[in-house]
């Protein structure tokens, strides 16, 4: 099981917060005070697995400090999920900026995550996927998310 | 468990006392041994300086008293008289006490009194028959100028005879018998002390004594080899002889120089190594003593070591029969008292495992029932209400599970609950369990999904106060209006599939996630919605928890979304009955699996509308 890391920038009353590893019972977020924060940005890209004890203490650690803007940037599917399915693991208050989608080729078997970004591939109008993805020898790459699932919590603004 | 013997405390005891024992025994005999000949060499030689010291100061003596009185000899040989310078003399010459003048016809062997001087004549008148008799003695058996020792018997008088010679045939020699007061040496040799001094003449006859021997032949006294034989009479020496009562003597001699005379220092042996027995017997009873000191000390010492190992010994026993809760009391710190906190360690780590084994088997009796009891919360696998076919599928990861479905009827509508509680086991149970009395309460109230999540979050909420949570799913069916209405709480989204020819694809599912709230115990008064989409005559709607993904293989690889989903698309290929398509979904699910434990609790079910 993965090591839980969590780094916190402090930049004046903004906290660029990245987090690693595993999210479960075992992680105990009182000891990263969120309090005098305004603006919080969470960098998700190394989070490797979360379980239900986890959200449970993911949303109590963001209640600490529910007025605070959040953000949460290069969310693997595993957070996008749970955005999707527990409501308040994504504050009111809080968006996402950037998001992984990912993408299969039934043939080859191959896999890769695209970086969906805040105004480029995703906005306030919807989802505009790029128009081709190609794996590394070049097979076309189909969507591997049930996307009126997938992009659900896009539509919550 | 073997018995013991002979006890471990009684082999060190005499482990502790015959060791040192048997040394000091050896150490005594040696010590003994090497001092009992030094004593004797010591007597041996302090003897012999006595002895030899003695006859240097008596020859002192009477050569002083032969050359002090040669001049008065002369005189009265050449006068026949002592004259009055031969008398001032004598009278300024202590140590003579008188001199007395014979002739002696040698040839005749007739002696005739001539003349004397003496401190007191008186005395001397007494004296004279004795001294006549020992002038007669020698002038029939002495020849030439032979010097003899004589004692007067009159304590400190000793006496010799000074021989002239004849200077003409037929005339007579004069004899000297000089008498010498010795009383220094009277003192000396008859004061008692350890040693029994003797001045002793050629003929073994006591001159000067020890007041304690009256006889006067030596030779009946001890019996002395250097007497015997006049090879064997060096001038001094020392021997190992017996007395007349076979005691041990030993005797040390000294010769004068005067007349083949001898000092002897005889000396008892037992007397002389009285010192040596003292030793011994201090020895013993210091031996004795010590001996018993380290028996005693032994005794402590090897009662310190034993008792520890007695007490682990008794303690050993008690756990033989299964007494566990035994603490061994040794207070040392040496191996002993190391092993015996290693002992008690181990005992009360053994009764702690044996509670914790007894506790377990209590809690896992209790967790069989606890099993028991909850799967009567769990209803029917197979079920078909209002036209609705229903099958489910219900595994937990271990005893208890936290996940629960459930369906019943309401005033002709069909309602299908779902739920997961946060993590799994018996903690998770007990808010299924609660999850249960709540919907049966709930079952009697004419409510719809939203309202029914209220009052289910409402229960929730007051049994865990917000340390357990529960994500669930409800779902009403109305046959009338052929609508499904559902409200969410954060649960997994079920996927509806319409009824359609042909196979099924990944894009006709359609997850019902148009509403989401909340998980249930997140807040106490948490509002949730409610929508509805149509449920028509042969659709399909599968629910399941998030355990079903997350399904591990034997090499702990998750199944994954990818995979579930498209083992749902594949056994829904053909439009299957509910209960053929759950069969075949849980035989891919157990094939992926490989009977690897599961992760989590696994819950899944499926209805399909069969109205015409």
């Amino acid at each position: 099981m993965s090591k839980f890391e969590l780094k916190i920038d402090k930049n004046a009353d903004a906290a660029k917060i990245v987090i690693a590893g595993t999210i479960d019972e075992d992680v105990d977020f009182t000891q990263y005070s969120l309090t005098g924060i305004n603006q919080m940005e969470f960098d998700l890209n190394s989070v490797k697995s979360i379980n239900s004890c986890g959200i449970r203490e993911w949303i109590k650690w963001l209640g600490t400090n529910s007025k605070a803007k959040m953000t949460y940037i290069n969310c693997p599917k595993i957070i996008i999920d749970q955005i999707n399915m527990v409501d308040g693991f994504l504050p009111s208050n809080g968006r996402v900026l950037s998001f992984y989608v990912p993408y299969y080729n039934d043939d080859s078997g191959t896999e890769k995550n695209v970086l969906f970004r805040h105004g480029t591939e995703f906005g306030e109008a919807g989802v505009t996927p790029p128009g081709k993805v190609l794996d590394d020898i070049g097979n076309a790459m189909e969507m591997d998310v049930i996307e009126s699932k997938y992009f659900k919590f896009l539509n919550k603004k | 468990m073997k018995k013991k013997t002979f006890s471990l405390k009684y082999k060190i005891l005499l482990l502790l006392t015959l060791i040192p024992s048997l040394a000091l025994s050896i150490y005594v005999f040696l010590a003994m041994s090497i001092f009992s000949k030094d004593k004797i060499a010591y007597i041996y030689d302090s003897s012999g300086n006595l002895s030899q010291a003695l006859s240097q100061q008596l020859r002192v003596l009477i050569a002083g008293v032969i050359n002090n009185n040669k001049s008065v000899f002369q005189n009265f040989v050449n006068s026949r008289s002592f004259s009055g310078v031969s008398s001032g003399h004598f009278e300024s010459e202590n140590g003579v006490d008188a001199i007395l003048v014979y002739d002696v016809d040698e040839t005749a062997k007739k002696i005739s009194f001539v003349s004397m001087i003496a401190r007191d004549k008186s005395e001397y008148d007494v004296f004279r028959p004795k001294l006549d008799n020992q002038v007669q003695y020698e002038a029939q058996h002495i020849q030439g100028n032979q010097r003899i020792l004589y004692s007067l018997d009159q304590n400190d008088k000793i006496f010799f005879l000074e021989k002239t010679t004849p200077t003409a045939p037929g005339q007579k020699a004069i004899y000297f018998v000089v008498v010498i007061k010795a009383e220094e040496f009277y003192d000396t040799f008859s004061s008692s002390s350890a040693q029994q001094l003797f001045l002793i003449n050629q003929f073994g006859q006591v001159v000067l004594g020890s007041a304690q021997v009256s006889e006067r032949d030596i030779t009946k006294v001890y019996d002395i080899k250097f007497l015997k034989n006049k090879a064997n009479r060096f001038q001094q020496g020392v021997e190992e002889t017996v007395d007349k009562n076979k005691k041990e003597m030993i005797i040390s001699f000294a010769d004068v120089g005067f007349g083949e005379s001898y000092v002897l220092a005889a000396v008892k042996k037992d007397l002389a190594l009285s010192a040596l027995d003292q030793l011994l017997k201090k020895s013993v009873i210091f031996f004795v003593l010590l001996v018993a000191i380290i028996a005693v000390v032994s005794l402590f010492a090897s009662g310190s070591v034993t008792n520890a190992l007695t007490q682990l010994f008794e303690a050993t026993q008690k756990v033989s029969q299964g007494q566990f809760d035994i603490q061994v009391q040794v207070k040392t710190s040496d191996e002993i008292g190391v092993l015996a906190e290693n002992f008690n360690l181990m005992a009360k780590e053994v009764s702690r495992l044996l509670e914790q084994t007894a506790e377990n088997a209590r809690m896992q009796n209790e967790l069989q029932t606890a099993k028991t009891v909850q799967e009567t919360l769990f209803p029917e696998a197979n079920a078909m209400i209002e036209k609705i076919a229903i099958s489910g599928f219900y595994e937990p990861a271990s005893e208890c599970g936290g996940d629960w479905w459930h369906y019943c009827k309401i005033n002709n509508r069909v309602f299908f609950w779902i739920g997961d509680a946060t993590g799994h086991g018996a903690p998770s149970a007990l808010i299924t369990s609660a999850a249960k009395s709540a919907a049966a309460i709930i079952e009697l109230l004419d409510v719809g999904p939203s309202a029914a999540m209220e009052y289910l979050n409402r229960c929730i909420y007051e049994v865990s106060r917000g340390r357990l949570m529960m994500t669930f799913f409800i779902a009403c069916y109305d046959p009338i209006t052929k609508k499904l209405t559902y409200a969410n709480a954060s649960h997994e989204s079920p996927y509806l599939i319409k009824h359609k020819s042909g196979p099924v694809k990944k894009k006709d599912l359609i997850p019902l996630n148009d509403v989401n709230n909340p998980r249930l115990g997140q807040g106490r008064s948490t509002k949730y919605d409610e929508t509805t989409v149509d449920f028509d005559s042969g659709d399909f709607i599968f629910f399941y928890t998030d355990g079903v993904p997350d399904v591990r293989s034997a090499s702990e690889v998750a199944w994954g979304e990818r995979e579930f989903l498209k083992a749902i698309v594949e056994t829904q290929g053909d439009h299957p009955s509910v209960e053929v398509f759950i069969e075949r979904f849980v035989n891919k699910m157990q094939t992926y699996r490989s009977g690897s434990t599961l992760v989590d609790d696994v819950t899944f079910f499926g209805i399909k509308n069969l109205n015409g």
